[in-house]
């Protein structure tokens, strides 16, 4: 789904080139309507494609699992897996000789 | 964290082959290695016993596995020296055995190979020796010389036999998975812990609960995946076009490995990465996280004949006319810092340090990777300044994706 900015740049475009061309023009507004009748979750898709929106919304879920992970469940029997398994995997000091690379 | 920016003092502007006069102020980082501070370190010193393998795997990027050439003790000598000279030497030292099969030798090589180190280096820097292996040649006297000297021993195997013998062959195209299990089967009997890396091909991604297990069953507890990648001769990886069934198999292995022992490297480093930002390292007072592939001398590798090279170490040794073959000096004849006024290393910095900018302005991963590995860069997209790979995808993306999911599933934030 394209965003609003460009469907307003080829609106633009399409009245530039003809400009006498009525029914041209009522399409693309229609165009414009169409788009304006898209829920605004799926216009935030869209914008999702932007490289810095990707980097925080990964940034944001990452702080929320940082957040969470200081509530300790270790005294409770509902100690969430990958915690009480990645525990050890944190302490695993070869691996740290050979961080970003990985030899064959 | 290092502060590489400690005291920068900005040399003249000179311009490099293939940069353009009059560049504008953002791209001053292209300029000369000179302005490199003394905070240089290196903690991995990746070293060329000799080129040659016994065997031939498929996938191998080595261009020349058949050279039987060796690096005499001369030649071993300055390169550890030169550590010395140039103030290089981090708190502590891995020094890998690797980029060939480096049992082929004998240990009596290694036995002198190993005390001329002792020698060049400070008696209280602590030294680990590292060699990956196919595992081939291991026999009683390896791993009693493994016991000696605690040697840190890596396996290459890929899994049950019908996997590995589809490419870890001999050079008449028999697989070599038994002989694999005889060398496995010797270091367990000696008591001697090892990892193994596999290399994760197409053919595995359709069996990971088989792949996994055939790791538990060998009492094998630290598994690292290299997930196929094209470089050096190796121009084509199996992954390529197989990324849904990859993700499938990082989720899965993810699966296993929750409920297993054997814990994988991947998913590992990724839990590390969501758990606590990476070190940060400093270059012109602009802080990148800590990517030992993308930072100068912190990783070097030296061939065989002497000839040194660093970012990642599967450039060393690769035909390439522009890079000039990524040498950059030679250790009889150049020192490392010296090597950085160089035009290779120039090159190479411009490519690499214009990747990372990239991969900054570019890549959500950022922040958790550091921007890449230039070989992938390189033979992937024949371009050191390019950003995404699919080296990116499979060893640290997916792995990220997988294991921040399960975190978010466990701890309610994903339904």
């Amino acid at each position: 789904m394209p965003s609003i900015r460009r469907v307003q740049v080829l609106v633009t475009q399409s009245v530039k080139r003809k400009p006498g061309a009525l029914v041209g023009q009522a399409a693309a507004w229609a165009v414009v309507g169409v788009a304006l009748a898209v829920p605004t979750d799926v216009q935030a898709h869209a914008d999702f494609d932007q490289p810095q929106a990707r980097r925080d919304a990964l940034l944001a879920r990452v702080a929320a699992v940082r957040e969470e992970l200081k509530n300790d469940y270790s005294s409770t029997a509902e100690t969430p897996l990958l915690t009480a398994q990645a525990t050890t995997w944190t302490n695993w000091p070869k691996w740290s000789k050979w961080s970003n690379w990985t030899n064959k | 964290m290092e502060q590489l920016d400690q005291q920068v003092k900005l040399p003249p502007r000179r311009v490099v082959a293939g940069i353009a006069a009059g560049e504008p102020a953002e791209q001053a980082w292209r300029t000369r290695g000179s302005d490199f501070p003394l905070g240089l370190r290196t903690d991995l010193l990746v070293l060329q016993a000799t080129p040659f393998c016994n065997i031939d795997c498929a996938y191998c990027y080595l261009p020349d596995r058949q050279n039987k050439a060796r690096m005499s003790m001369a030649t071993l000598q300055a390169a550890v020296q030169g550590l010395v000279d140039d103030d290089l030497l981090a708190e502590e030292l891995t020094v890998v055995w690797h980029a060939g099969e480096p049992l082929v030798l004998p240990p009596t090589y290694y036995e002198e190979a190993f005390a001329v180190i002792a020698a060049a280096l400070p008696p209280a820097l602590p030294v680990t020796h590292a060699m990956q292996t196919n595992a081939t040649l291991v026999d009683d006297d390896w791993c009693a010389f493994f016991q000696r000297h605690h040697v840190a021993v890596g396996v290459s195997v890929d899994g049950p036999a019908p996997l590995h013998d589809l490419h870890r062959r001999t050079r008449r195209g028999a697989g070599t998975h038994a002989t694999v299990q005889r060398g496995i089967d010797c270091l367990k009997r000696h008591g001697i812990g090892f990892h193994a890396i596999a290399v994760v091909t197409a053919a595995t991604l359709a069996d990971p609960d088989g792949f996994y297990r055939w790791f538990e069953g060998q009492g094998i507890t630290e598994l690292g995946c290299n997930f196929d990648e094209a470089e050096g001769v190796h121009q084509q990886s199996s992954l390529a076009g197989q990324e849904a069934a990859h993700a499938a198999f990082v989720q899965r292995l993810l699966q296993l490995s929750l409920r297993g022992t054997v814990v994988v490297r991947e998913l590992a480093q990724a839990w590390r990465a969501l758990t606590a930002p990476l070190p940060h390292w400093q270059w012109r007072h602009h802080a990148w996280p800590r990517n030992t592939q993308v930072m100068p001398l912190a990783l070097l590798s030296v061939a065989h004949n002497g000839d040194f090279s660093t970012f990642s170490p599967e450039l060393l040794g690769q035909p390439s006319a522009v890079y000039g073959n990524f040498v950059l000096g030679n250790v009889m004849r150049s020192g490392y810092k010296q090597a950085l006024q160089g035009d290779i290393f120039q090159q190479l910095w411009a490519g690499v340090s214009a990747g990372v900018a990239a991969c900054e302005r570019h890549c959500a991963y950022f922040n958790f990777c550091g921007g890449g590995a230039p070989a992938n860069k390189l033979y992937e997209l024949q371009n050191l300044a390019a950003t995404e790979t699919l080296h990116c995808r499979s060893m640290v993306q997916r792995p990220f994706d997988a294991v921040l999911r399960q975190a978010e599933l466990e701890r309610g934030l994903r339904a």
